[in-house]
């Protein structure tokens, strides 16, 4: 049973994943095919309970390479961009006397409440 | 009044771990490899954390505070910037580690909550707050509030947290400040480990064996000068603050999950990296030489910078490189600072036991009361078992012979003769060790003045390096009969020099010496624990924490006027220290260990004992 219920949650987060990255993959690129994938993802998943876990049995052999050829276009189109701009705008370090970095953090109440 | 409950965790990068604090006392703390059995374990520390829960008789929902020790936000974003910055190179990285990020850890309140109530059938209470720690903050509180000083300048230093890698700080009564700190990719530790990468070792498991190779190195030598210079000018720039910069060209840690840049390393140093469990050339042992000087140089720089801003007494030291102890006394040989204490679970795994006391201190703002001890009982904060289950559990092997000898005196007796006989002994008793070191609860005890003992323990018990050495432990009370030293060590975070009139003389081209000649060359009257340099990793037994074990050193002493015997962790290579009598049995069966104690039980293998 226990196995069972790490199985579903397993596949529910793969899909809730694939999900996210087709949403983060449609706010880069802005295109159309990536909101009517989430929708027919979402769709599916709510008609038929069990595509999920087709998907995902399915998803076993292809699944990583699904999640990596996505992470991979998002690194494409994504970082690569914004690190090509970073180094453009990456100042001449001048010669320092120290690499010791003054901190910033402030050791408050709230501060422990925050994961950031 | 209610006492508050706080629980600090540990997880998910190595060395996973658990502490339940009541108020300012560690009741229990205790890492979880030692119940999956898997060393170092990363995982989410459920078993330790349960563990630690029927320790206290607590349920989840007593449990005032929750608290993990680093913010999984800023970790995360150190590692998006990290692929920014090294785009397309960051690929293959990029595309396994964020899986892992998206799917668990940057989801880490819901997990706690999640792993808390399922696998353990209860639910948290709403009023139990999850709160977060920085990497750093965790390891500079796990130094300072447990330790005997109600003042001290702090050095945190290890691979990295969130995006520190070294801090400097600053601690009074209940109050921990910061002044500067190192930031990734810059990392002392990083460096080193970089090393126990190109010598072969595991990183994050073998910068010890690394430590311990470096005595074999020849100091004088044309080649360790050179690679000392090499790493100074080539790899690292070093500021005579102490702080470092990475020749990031040498290194690969950023880009991909190797440590350095082979082809660079290999023009560099001349020597390709060892592979593995192949033979120990000199020439390794000349780097590893190499690199611990260059860490040393770069300690006593930070700690002279530390000392000329807070003009403290005494410095505590967290984060693991701390645990590196022939730094830490060359540190003390320095005298900066007049005394040093090092969190004894330096790593990642004491970062649960510096979290809770952040928030404990820091944010609840309660009084810290230093009475001249610290505070982490011996380090003897992990489960115990009474004769009932011991017994209980001796009865499912058969091949074991066994009794019972309630009477401590007699069983110390007759456990001294056995170590005067050469036997070796593996030692279970009491509360698990806390930490990395075996300190008499889960240990295995030898013959500190056998010349064949290191061999032995090396190649027939522990099925590890023939070059690694072995710590003694030693009546506090006579611990300047053997070693140049004249404070507690009960942790074994130093090591000592042993006293001149112990030394043999040592040939003149000694230093030229292959390893192996080196090894089992006999340097002083208590040859096993000598190192080649003539040092040793003390651990002082005190008769206050450690009655069984002082009263067992103390017996032997009576026996043979000896107050020292070899102490290393009950485990064999590769598993993490033994935990329950059955991981106990099972060792003992697994090596050829002579005899096993048990608390009151005395137990020997069939075969052995009818022999």
């Amino acid at each position: 049973m226990e196995h069972k219920q790490f199985k579903k949650e397993i596949v529910e987060r793969t899909f809730l994943i694939y999900i996210i990255l087709f949403s983060i993959l449609f706010l880069i690129t802005n295109h159309k095919i990536f909101p009517i994938l989430i929708l027919i993802f979402a769709l599916s998943g709510a008609v038929f309970p069990k595509v999920p876990v087709y998907l995902y049995k399915f998803g076993n052999f292809i699944g990583e390479l699904y999640t990596k050829l996505i992470l991979s276009i998002i690194f494409c189109f994504l970082i690569c961009p914004i690190s090509f701009i970073k180094k453009l705008q990456k100042k001449k370090i001048l010669e320092k006397n120290s690499f010791w970095e003054e901190i910033d953090f402030k050791i408050e109440k709230e501060n422990f409440e925050k994961m950031g | 009044m209610k006492p508050i409950y706080i629980l600090g965790i540990s997880a998910f990068y190595h060395d996973s771990a658990s502490c339940l604090l009541e108020d300012d006392k560690i009741i229990s703390a205790v890492q979880e490899e030692r119940f999956t059995r898997t060393k170092h374990d990363p995982s989410f520390p459920i078993n330790s954390i349960k563990f630690c829960l029927d320790y206290a008789n607590l349920t989840p929902d007593k449990l005032d505070y929750i608290v993990f020790y680093e913010k999984p936000f800023i970790k995360f974003e150190r590692l998006l910037e990290t692929h920014f910055l090294h785009a397309p190179k960051s690929l293959i990285q990029f595309v396994q580690s964020m899986p892992l990020w998206l799917k668990e850890r940057i989801l880490i309140k819901n997990i706690i909550k999640k792993e808390i109530e399922e696998k353990l059938n209860e639910k948290l209470s709403p009023n139990t707050k999850i709160l977060f720690c920085p990497h750093h903050l965790s390891h500079a509180s796990s130094a300072f509030f447990p330790s005997l000083f109600e003042k001290a300048s702090i050095l945190t230093i290890d691979g990295v947290g969130e995006w520190a890698t070294a801090t400097l700080g600053f601690g009074n009564k209940n109050k921990i400040n910061f002044f500067y700190e190192l930031k990734f990719p810059s990392s002392v530790g990083l460096l080193y480990s970089s090393f126990t990468y190109y010598t072969g070792f595991k990183v994050n498991d073998g910068e010890y064996k690394l430590m311990g190779l470096a005595p074999y190195g020849n100091p004088h030598s044309e080649k360790t000068k050179r690679y000392i210079k090499t790493i100074k000018e080539k790899l690292i720039e070093i500021k005579e603050d102490g702080s470092i910069k990475l020749n990031m060209d040498y290194f690969a840690f950023n880009t991909s999950f190797k440590m350095v840049n082979e082809k660079k390393w290999i023009e560099t140093f001349g020597i390709p990296p060892r592979k593995p469990e192949s033979k120990i050339l000199t020439e390794y042992a000349d780097m590893a030489y190499a690199i611990q000087n260059v860490l040393e140089e770069i300690l006593i720089k930070m700690a002279k910078f530390l000392k000329e801003i807070t003009k403290e007494k005494y410095l505590v030291i967290g984060g693991g490189v701390g645990l590196n102890c022939v730094a830490n006394s060359k540190l003390l040989k320095e005298k900066i600072f007049e005394d040093i204490w090092v969190q004894p679970a330096a790593t990642d795994a004491g970062g649960a036991v510096g979290a809770a006391y952040a928030v404990y201190h820091m944010y609840l703002g309660k009084e810290r009361i230093c009475n001249g001890k610290d505070k982490m009982e011996g380090c003897f904060l992990g489960p115990e078992y009474n004769s009932y289950e011991i017994e209980k559990t001796l009865k499912k092997y058969d091949n074991l012979q066994f009794y019972k000898e309630e009477n401590q005196d007699k069983l110390c007796n007759l456990i001294a003769k056995l170590i005067n006989e050469k036997k070796i002994i593996g030692w279970f008793s009491g509360r698990m060790e806390f930490g990395p070191r075996a300190l008499g609860a889960r240990s295995i005890l030898a013959d500190a003045r056998d010349p064949e003992m290191q061999k032995k323990l090396n190649l027939k018990i522990k099925f590890r390096e023939g070059f690694r050495p072995f710590a003694p432990s030693v009546l506090w009370e006579d611990t300047q009969e053997y070693f140049e030293w004249d404070r507690p060590s009960p942790y074994m975070l130093f090591t000592a020099p042993v006293k001149e009139n112990r030394r043999k003389n040592i040939p003149e081209d000694y230093y030229e010496w292959d390893i192996k000649d080196k090894l089992y060359f006999i340097r002083s009257d208590v040859p096993a624990i000598t190192h080649i340099d003539f040092s040793a990793r003390l651990q002082t037994v005190h008769k206050e924490t450690n009655y069984k074990f002082w009263n067992l050193i103390k017996t032997f002493k009576e026996l043979t006027g000896y107050s020292i015997i070899i102490n290393t962790s009950f485990n064999v290579r590769g598993e993490p220290i033994v935990c329950t009598p059955e991981d106990a049995i099972k060792c003992f069966l697994k090596t050829e260990m002579d005899c096993l104690v048990m608390e009151d039980f005395i137990i020997f293998k069939k075969d052995k004992k009818e022999k």
